[in-house]
């Protein structure tokens, strides 16, 4: 199965994430969006992004066909109000990030979780794209 | 009133041999108080200590087991073990301490002493 990241970014953003993390210095990636994995099986497949500091309000989900499309909103945190912010190596931004799976998704039964700044989606593959079992027949 | 939070980045810390991430940081200052604001998405939030000891703020996790059985196709991070160390300098009140986990974020709050403020009566004579 493959997947073709839509954004541009998405060189810049392996190489700096591989930078940092793969090779070996322990840091979460610094990039001004959010991490994705994605998951595979026969049933379809499962999108899992780190959205730390965004509420599930701030998050929308989009698919289409055989796209999943996620953003981010920024809403003012309310827990800084009247802070002066002093040090900073968070990056939070608006974000968009589109994949293209390779099989159409089944809009009816997409499930959206969020917990403890994670949140997973689950893609179902359409009934017609799931491999079917071919049964061999002795002549 | 001087206070200040060193945001120290220990990626290996000698008490941890298993490898660990180091969260990325926020401080925040206001007159009060002083907020740190930690980036720790998929934390189990039941392995989440903060220790305070000898100005040193001490902050770890262990990561939430997503039970996912299904390939691996694509991939940008992997969560591990979190860990951080801060230096505190700075007259704060432990006791008031507080720290909060949402959305992926930890949030301590250190409350700052307020300067002892007394009226000295005058005797005069």
């Amino acid at each position: 199965m493959r997947f073709d990241l839509l954004e541009k970014e998405l060189d810049r953003f392996q190489e700096e994430w591989a930078q940092s993390f793969l090779k070996g210095n322990g840091y979460m990636s610094k990039a001004p969006y959010p991490a994705v994995n994605i998951y595979q099986s026969e049933e379809g497949a499962e999108l899992v992004a780190l959205v730390s500091g965004y509420s599930s309000e701030d998050l929308d989900i989009s698919v289409y066909e055989n796209t999943v499309r996620l953003k981010g909103n920024i809403s003012a945190p309310q827990h800084t109000e009247g802070m002066t912010l002093e040090k900073r190596e968070i990056v939070r931004n608006e974000f968009t990030r589109t994949f293209e799976l390779n099989f159409r998704i089944d809009s009816s039964k997409i499930e959206a979780t969020y917990k403890n700044g994670v949140l997973r989606v689950k893609l179902p593959r359409m009934e017609e794209d799931k491999p079917k079992k071919i049964t061999i027949t002795k002549e | 009133m001087n206070t200040n939070v060193e945001v120290r980045k220990e990626t290996h810390p000698e008490t941890h041999k298993e490898r660990a991430l180091t969260p990325y940081a926020e401080v925040w200052n206001s007159d009060e108080k002083t907020l740190i604001v930690l980036d720790m998405p998929g934390v189990d939030e039941s392995t989440l200590q903060v220790n305070f000891h000898e100005n040193e703020l001490k902050v770890e996790a262990k990561p939430l087991n997503l039970g996912i059985t299904s390939a691996l196709a694509y991939r940008e991070f992997q969560l591990g073990k979190y860990f951080r160390k801060f230096n505190v300098s700075g007259s704060y009140d432990l006791s008031k301490t507080q720290a909060n986990y949402k959305n992926g974020q930890l949030l301590i709050y250190l409350y700052k002493k307020q300067p002892l403020a007394i009226q000295i009566p005058v005797t005069v004579g």
